[in-house]
């Protein structure tokens, strides 16, 4: 049926535009592009408003079936118009058009079609509906194998097109306190807003519409002799002129939390298309919270219901009243409450021309029946819709009476407005585990307030009158103020002039008769009641199974507009009450939210802290290659003008091994413990014997966790009796200190100890090899250097070039060593001063990657890389030692556990051979065996040093294996490798004791 | 670079950050303030219940969480045993001396750790959104009252709070993401 153009219009570019009317600024018409077609709309439109304008009726395609898909709300509830916007990286796919303010320029197109949302080839799917019923996942896929059918599942499966690009918008995110959090700048919200701030509370309300005012943007009432929108207009600026009052329209509280948190989505450019921030992500902590999140009308279920055209009742008021457009040129309506009557009779005195209302109850409402009587509009009561006609457009519907004759009749119509009650929008406190409770005569769920993790205040606390919403944000504000300590303002009772309606809610929303398997439950996913029906057969009957098996309210809307529809219907099929039924899980967020916004401006940068060393601008002097370890940016290595890097990391191996080489070792975790029980408290964590070490002395210890798993490992010097400084890896700084403290805090109160990290009060500088005692004496020192007086594993305090020093004589790379720690502020300064005294002693900088390769050639452990969450001293060749040790220490009594004394166990082991199979990662195979693994690589290289290639691995049952050669695997090369003991260079450790 | 003579020269020192003040918008400022001295006080557990005696150079150590007592030096509450003391001056040598003699026999340590802290200062009217955007403690809460200072978190890192009047903040960062921080504050000014 072609449109009939509505009588009186006066928008030549849209058809559909009501001759006046609506919220919409009719000087400002703004050109927009529909599927690469310019259209116009007028500022203040929706997306959805415009299309509705033009006649666009089809608008999308369902997921499944591929069906024809028009407008069926006017908000975040819309299950049908999502479409793209954008292009290119700034592509937003899956934007519901009922939300998307319509700007110049704006591009929108229609998503999940091929090769248009008029002829869409993936339509075949519906003509093949019988073979995809609910569960057809589980019965039809079965044979061969899953995975036989996953790619091309997975290649329909979904909506609109994820983005390949990287998003080019700008994100943030910011925290937020008040002492009452608003959601909802509807009547209620407006007026709870209102009190709150007048009583002196901290308020912030929340709106996810650009606009204020909800149902009052769109309702025919007076509120104290003033126009609803004026009175809502008057209430936002009294808002905004509080200090204290925040208010953030285009906002959606997404969910809410314990603790009186909530996330908050602001579209920031919606409201500002100047600003930088496209969204800002909001984390809010309210001392209360008031929700007036309204209702959501739910729609009735026929055949072919889901025929574009046929929409909420409240949409088509909405549209008419808010924007001027009318939905049709021949409006009809469907109902079982008395709310489609108001929609019908305000949509008609906004000029839309309103041909039918049908109510299932016999007993129409007198009044509202004979205001209807006296616009014109024919009632048919007694009677439901029970089919529609049409295809890509609706043509008309079937009305059946429901009296015994079962009379039908044609009502020509190519809009219906269909009404089956207000579902309270309890999504947020729900969200907090706020309870509900069936209310029988409204066919709803309603909160429950025993629990009350807020308090609800509008529809959502039960009220279907602007008069009633006040009323209960009244009554909010005084409990919230009362339990906050405040006294709220005495509110004035606001006359409110609107219809007379009940909120009574006839139980039938599903049409008796019609093919079930073409009445949709949910729009999105093609859910039928066909489906409930099967799934209930098939034993599905609990809520969430029935969710699952039909994929009901599983879509990007949540179900909003079949929830309620699906399980009054198991409710009834099953011959349950709706309370035995239940409700599933609401869970956040209300609404999509943009992965962008909640990474925000965590990402790239900002995507962790960066630290930086104390001697970082020498580094960068001396061309460093930084890499990120630990969260420090740390030289890997120095190359040179046209070195490759591979090539800096064996020149830098070779001058420590020949000469000397200087290290940046700053981010060495460094703890002080002090205290008569110092000792004491520190013999408790390793398994080597601390007690016995001696002033002046260091000692290299493995830290372990309860389980008898490594966990960090380093040095323990003692400076006085009753003082130590332990150096943990630098990874593992901030958490040892925090693991020492809580022991020392929870455990072992009555110590007397003290812990303090120091890490970064130091700057600590490896000076290696055999020339590091002669460029080390060149700085002014009085500590006595010579190998008698300062052997290895001794620990020195004194100056050092003028300044405090604590020199240690350790080594990680298997040579002479020097570990000098100054203050951080000297720590350039030292940098300097001994690249200048070893200038000619053939001194290089040397970076990560050269300190990891020395310390390998001398198997010396790096904890994190050659052990796992499961290696114990054992593994690694501390078994004697933590086995010797009398005293107790954390994690002793795991070691003698089965699992620990095990002879396969993963164990650490050298490797020679197998070339370049002998890679970290590649996995290791013993003789008998030829599946799995029995082990792998954790650290390798082609030692500079020896000319070999050299590994560390964890082997199965590996220390009793030396000698004994493996299989290598990696990505499909194979090898062979001998096992070995470590250290690979110098075993006699002759170098580091020079 | 030209180290003159290594037998006789003395280190120089450098500063973490070097102090600077960084116009936001508005009129708003983030400041690198001038190196400090910060004394890190701590006394055993057993301890804690005997401390009311206890005076630094003439300041009781306030006992009450996130109080801050004095003003050069300041003695900051940071836990139930532990303070942090405050020296405008970055070489007050003895203000560490000084803390631990105060604690007497008490078992207990006064460790510098001027070198390992940065102070940040952010001020003017955009304060209150700034540090919003780094941490959820309410700017107007309690905790952050004049007198008080609060540890929390702020952009990931570790960092203790102290007002200094009422449109003034400073933020004690581990020097080691210093730079990286007043940078994120810089970025994040932009945005607002």
């Amino acid at each position: 049926m072609a449109h009939e153009t509505p009588t009186a219009v006066a928008d030549a570019g849209a058809p559909f535009r009501l001759p006046r009317g609506g919220h919409v600024d009719r000087s400002r018409p703004l050109t927009f592009r529909w599927n690469g077609r310019p259209l116009t709309a007028l500022d203040g439109d929706t997306l959805a408003a415009a299309l509705l304008a033009h006649g666009e009726r089809v608008v999308g395609r369902s997921f499944k079936f591929h069906r024809p898909r028009g407008i069926l709300s006017a908000g975040a509830e819309e299950p049908n118009a999502l479409v793209a916007l954008g292009r290119g990286a700034r592509l937003e796919p899956t934007a519901r058009a009922t939300l998307v303010r319509v700007h110049e320029g704006l591009e929108a197109r229609p998503q999940n079609c091929w090769p248009s949302v008029r002829f869409d080839v993936g339509r075949v799917l519906d003509f093949l509906a019988p073979l995809w019923p609910a569960g057809f996942y589980n019965k039809t896929f079965l044979w061969p194998s899953w995975h036989a059918y996953e790619g091309a599942v997975r290649r329909t499966a979904g909506l609109g097109d994820a983005l390949t690009a990287a998003d080019p918008d700008l994100y943030d995110a910011a925290n937020a306190s008040c002492d009452v959090l608003v959601v909802g700048g509807g009547p209620a919200g407006l007026r709870v807003a209102q009190l709150a701030a007048r009583a002196g509370l901290a308020v912030l309300l929340v709106e996810q519409d650009i606009d204020f005012g909800g149902s009052l943007l769109v309702e025919d009432v007076a509120l104290d002799g003033l126009a609803a929108q004026a009175w809502a207009r008057g209430v936002v600026a009294e808002l905004a002129a509080c200090p204290h009052v925040r208010l953030m329209p285009a906002t959606t509280a997404f969910g809410l939390y314990d603790h009186g948190h909530a996330g908050l989505l602001e579209r920031v450019a919606e409201r500002d298309p100047a600003a930088r921030v496209r969204q800002r992500y909001w984390r809010v902590r309210a001392r209360a919270t008031v929700l007036a999140t309204g209702a959501i009308e739910q729609p009735w279920v026929f055949e072919r219901n889901d025929v574009p055209g046929v929409m909420l009742a409240g949409a088509v008021r909405t549209y008419a009243r808010r924007y001027g457009v009318a939905a049709g040129a021949r409006v009809a309506f469907a109902t079982n409450n008395d709310s489609a009557y108001l929609a019908a009779l305000d949509a008609a005195r906004a000029g839309v021309r309103v041909v039918a209302l049908v109510d299932s109850r016999s007993a129409a409402p007198t009044a509202l029946a004979s205001a209807l009587k006296d616009a014109g509009i024919p009632l048919h009561p007694g009677a439901v819709v029970a089919r529609a006609h049409g295809g890509m457009a609706l043509e008309g519907i079937t009305v059946t009476r429901l009296d015994e004759a079962r009379g039908e009749s044609f009502v020509a119509c190519d809009a219906l407005g269909t009404a089956a009650g207000w579902a309270p929008t309890v999504h947020l406190w729900s969200h907090a585990r706020g309870r509900l409770a069936f209310d029988a005569d409204r066919q709803c769920f309603l909160p429950v307030d025993a629990t009350a993790p807020a308090v609800c205040a509008g529809a959502l606390a039960g009220t279907h009158t602007i008069a009633g919403a006040l009323d209960s944000a009244a009554r909010a504000v005084e409990r919230v103020a009362t339990g906050l300590g405040h006294r709220a303002a005495a509110a004035p009772p606001l006359a409110v002039h609107e219809p007379i309606a009940s909120a009574s809610v006839d139980a039938r929303r599903v049409a008796p008769a019609g093919r079930r398997h073409r009445q949709w439950i949910d729009l999105q996913h093609d859910v039928t009641a066909a489906d409930v029906d099967l799934a209930l057969r098939e034993g599905f009957d609990a809520i969430e199974h029935l969710k699952r098996y039909t994929t009901t309210g599983m879509s990007v809307d949540q179900g909003k507009t079949s929830n309620l529809n699906a399980l009054l219907l198991a409710a009834e099929l099953g011959g349950r009450p709706p309370d035995a039924v239940g409700t599933t899980t609401y869970r956040p967020p209300y609404t999509p939210v943009t992965l962008g916004a909640l990474a925000a401006r965590q990402i790239g940068e900002w995507y962790a802290p960066r630290r930086f060393l104390p001697a970082h601008a020498e580094h960068e002097r001396l061309g460093a290659r930084f890499e990120e370890a630990g969260g420090w940016m740390r030289p890997a290595c120095y190359p040179r003008a046209g070195e490759r890097d591979a090539d800096a990391i064996v020149r830098e191996v070779r001058a420590v091994r020949t000469a000397a080489g200087l290290f940046d070792a700053s981010p060495l975790g460094k703890i002080e413990v002090e205290g008569p029980d110092a000792a004491r408290f520190l013999d408790a964590f390793y398994p080597n014997n601390v007690r016995t070490l001696e002033i002046g002395r260091t000692r290299y210890g493995l830290m372990l966790n309860e389980h008898g798993v490594i966990v960090d490992d380093g040095t323990i010097a003692r400076l006085a009796p009753d003082h130590y400084v332990l150096t943990t890896t630098s990874g593992g700084a901030a958490r040892i200190a925090a693991w020492l403290d809580e022991w020392r805090q929870c455990e072992w109160p009555e110590l007397d100890v003290v812990v303090t990290p120091v890490t970064t009060q130091w700057a600590t500088l490896a000076l290696s090899g055999p020339n590091a005692r002669t460029i080390l004496a060149r700085l002014h020192s009085d500590v006595d250097l010579s190998p008698d007086a300062f052997p290895h594993l001794h620990v020195r305090t004194g100056t050092l070039a003028g300044v405090p020093a604590r020199v240690y004589r350790v080594s990680f790379s298997g040579e002479l060593g020097y570990e000098i720690n100054v203050p951080a502020r000297y720590g350039a300064a030292l940098w300097r001063a001994l690249e200048h005294a070893g200038r000619e002693h053939g001194l290089e900088p040397y970076g990560l990657e050269a300190l990891l390769l020395l310390r390998l050639e001398k198997g010396f452990l790096h904890v994190g890389l050659d052990t796992d969450g499961t290696t114990s001293p054992a593994d690694v060749g501390w078994g004697e030692v933590a086995l010797k040790k009398q005293a107790d220490f954390v994690g002793k009594r795991s070691l003698l556990r089965p699992e620990n004394v095990r002879a396969d166990r993963l164990q650490l082991v050298g490797l020679v051979g197998a070339d370049d199979v002998l890679v970290p990662g590649a996995h290791l195979r013993l003789d008998g065996t030829h599946e799995g693994s029995d082990g792998w690589v954790t650290s390798a290289a082609l030692s500079p040093t020896l000319g070999t290639r050299i590994a560390l691995a964890l082997l199965r049952g590996g220390r009793s294996r030396v000698g004994q050669s493996v299989a290598v695997l990696d990505l499909g090369r194979t090898g062979r490798a001998q096992v070995v003991t470590t250290p690979f260079y110098d075993p006699r450790g002759e170098r580091l004791h020079g | 670079m030209a180290e003159p003579s290594l037998a006789t020269t003395r280190l120089a020192a450098t500063p973490a950050l070097p102090p600077a003040t960084i116009h936001l918008r508005d009129g708003s400022t983030l400041a690198v303030l001038a190196p400090r001295t910060y004394v890190r006080l701590q006394v055993a557990r057993r301890h804690v219940g005997t401390l009311e005696d206890v005076r630094v150079r003439d300041l009781a150590l306030p006992l009450a969480p996130g109080r801050c007592a004095g003003d050069d030096p300041a003695i900051l509450w940071v836990a139930p045993d532990a303070w942090l003391l405050v020296a405008e001056s970055s070489d007050d040598a003895t203000l560490a001396r000084d803390a631990r003699a105060a604690l007497g026999d008490r078992t207990g340590a006064a460790v510098d750790v001027s070198d390992a802290l940065v102070t940040l200062e952010l001020a003017g009217p955009a304060l209150p959104t700034l540090l919003a955007r780094g941490t959820g403690v309410d700017p107007a809460s309690a905790a952050l009252a004049p007198g008080r200072c609060t540890r929390t978190r702020f952009a990931q890192l570790a960092v203790l709070l102290r007002p200094r009047g009422t449109d003034r903040m400073e933020l004690v960062v581990d020097r080691g993401p210093a730079a990286w921080l007043r940078d994120w504050l810089q970025d994040a000014a932009a945005l607002l």
